[in-house]
């Protein structure tokens, strides 16, 4: 079961929930993932030292240019959509964070002075001095999320955890372009908000095929999203306690918000017999 | 017109709050541009001024004009368009606007459109502050282009209207969006929250900011909360000007003189 969490602005609170989500899951004895494809990582799983062991390479074919057999004709940088060659006077430089690997540019040299080579652009890494299974995205250099690592990531979840396992993986905000993927991918997607009509664009969109959607909201707003039919919203407080323990590296131990994290441990429960009389156990 | 840039590594440092902060002191110097997209402007009222933009470029195929021979299919590196009983189907999210179908078909039935990619707010007036923000679509091509487009506007309306500051707000985290806007500033504002993970982050910024003359400002938000890692950043990083801010339920009723000076 992939569990996706996605927090419709930064700072809203969604990695401390899907965090504390994750202990109570544990604490309820499911198999648990954490994947944190965002790049500030949850002080909950800090421990003094930080072990990582190498899972999965993402790998991308990325143009390489050839000194010698081209011509300086700069079609190649014409042609790229992406702006991603830039000329100078002795070389020509791919810039592979910009490249999203459509060939424009190999099939437009007239000298083959392009060619495709697979280049290893990040990786999955496991953290080893925990217990739990803590995994995180490492991109190089300027390489930025984009829906190609998206893809590959939830692919690699999937394949290498059992159907049953509960995946919980923090989004990260600001993504815009990713949230359709992120639908279409996950088994249960929280929609954790403050801005009523945004959730009302996400829910009228939204495909009965794709994910089951668990909508959380700031203690703030539930007001506004109880009146407008919502009753289903499950209001999550914040305040200086909660902010403090988290960020200092351990659960909270906010009432409150642990009864947040039972109504949507709740929820998932209701979803999953469906997911797993599907899979024919 | 001088800009400033507002950085953080995550989102709900307070970079938005720092912003309303700068933003009731240099109200009519100043123009300000939110980059990050996040929607947390009401642009409902008060809107000055709305208008789309546009980003890449997409298929549309004429119906009419098809021939069912399946080139384009063939052609696409990236499996987005698909020969199918009903027609030519696109997969909206899987398209990256290369425009290899547009190319290769023999009837010229695709025409590559403009993707409305979102739309961008002018909200305020000069007295006030005037800010400039946008949403953005489910589906745009990001990159470097939505920031761009913002930070363009407001270049336009701070020129026009003869302002001496540009403030900037990033969108979270450190990579080529961000790098794209600190060529241009000659002040930096790195909004943290005092965590284990900030060093890296902070290192990462001296390391990018070593060939251009910045000069760098920190804010530690919220930093009674871990009062440990605070200190120990205000020791580190002893060479930038550091504000501490503590934890406020509401950071509009407090007093925020400290800022006055900030930028100058």
């Amino acid at each position: 079961m992939l569990i996706s969490i996605l927090g419709t602005r930064g700072g809203i609170g969604a990695t401390t929930l899907l965090s504390n989500l994750h202990s109570f899951i544990r604490s309820q004895n499911e198999d648990t993932v954490w994947f944190s494809l965002t790049d500030p990582f949850p002080p909950l799983f800090s421990v003094n030292s930080l072990e990582w062991e190498k899972q999965y390479s993402f790998k991308r074919n990325i143009p390489e240019w050839n000194y010698n057999t081209c011509n300086f004709c700069n079609s190649c940088v014409q042609v790229c959509v992406n702006e991603a060659i830039a000329p100078f006077p002795d070389k020509h430089v791919i810039y592979s964070e910009l490249c999203n690997s459509c060939k424009s540019c190999i099939s437009s040299c007239k000298y083959n002075a392009l060619e495709f080579q697979e280049k290893e652009t990040g990786y999955i890494k496991k953290m080893t001095s925990v217990q739990n299974t803590v995994l995180k995205i490492k991109l190089f250099g300027r390489e930025i999320l984009s829906q190609w690592y998206l893809r590959e990531t939830f692919s690699f979840l999937k394949n290498t955890y059992h159907n049953n396992t509960f995946k919980l993986v923090d989004i990260p905000s600001g993504y815009r372009e990713l949230w359709a993927d992120v639908f279409k991918l996950s088994d249960i997607v929280i929609v954790y908000t403050d801005d009523p009509f945004l959730w009302e664009l996400i829910f009228k969109s939204h495909s009965p095929r794709h994910a089951n959607l668990i909508l959380a909201v700031t203690e703030k707003t539930k007001n506004e999203f109880f009146k407008t039919g919502y009753s289903y919203a499950i209001p999550v407080p914040y305040n200086k306690e909660i902010t403090r323990t988290t960020i200092q590296g351990f659960p909270t131990q906010d009432f409150d918000f642990i009864d947040s994290t039972r109504k949507i441990y709740q929820q998932i429960k209701v979803i999953q017999p469906h997911e797993r009389s599907s899979t024919g156990i | 017109m001088k800009e400033v840039l507002l950085v953080s590594d995550k989102g709900g440092t307070g970079k938005s709050t720092v912003l309303g902060i700068l933003k009731n002191i240099y109200s009519n110097e100043a123009i300000f541009a939110d980059c990050s997209f996040s929607s947390h402007w009401h642009y409902d009222d008060k809107k000055a001024n709305e208008e789309y933009f546009y980003l890449g470029n997409e298929p549309k195929v004429d119906d009419n004009l098809c021939l069912f021979c399946g080139d384009c299919e063939r052609v696409c590196e990236f499996l987005a368009i698909e020969l199918s009983g009903e027609g030519i189907l696109l997969d909206r999210q899987k398209c990256t606007g290369c425009g290899h179908c547009y190319h290769i078909c023999p009837a010229n039935a695709i025409q590559l459109k403009k993707i409305n990619a979102g739309k961008i707010y002018t909200i305020g007036d000069t007295d006030v502050g005037l800010i400039v923000c946008g949403v953005l679509q489910h589906y745009p091509k990001n990159g470097t282009r939505p920031v761009t487009i913002i930070r363009n506007k407001a270049i336009e309306l701070g020129k026009l209207y003869a302002k001496n500051w540009l403030f900037l707000e990033a969108p979270s985290g450190w990579n080529i969006i961000t790098l794209s806007l600190l060529h241009y500033c000659s002040v930096l504002v790195i909004v943290i929250e005092p965590h284990a993970m900030v060093f890296s982050f902070l290192d990462k910024i001296i390391e990018s900011t070593k060939a251009f003359s910045i000069k760098v400002k920190l804010v530690i938000s919220k930093s009674d909360i871990n009062s440990i890692i605070s200190t120990r950043i205000i020791q580190e990083y002893k060479q930038w000007e550091i504000i501490c801010l503590p934890w406020s339920d509401s950071s509009e009723n407090d007093n925020h003189t400290y800022f006055d000076t900030f930028v100058v």
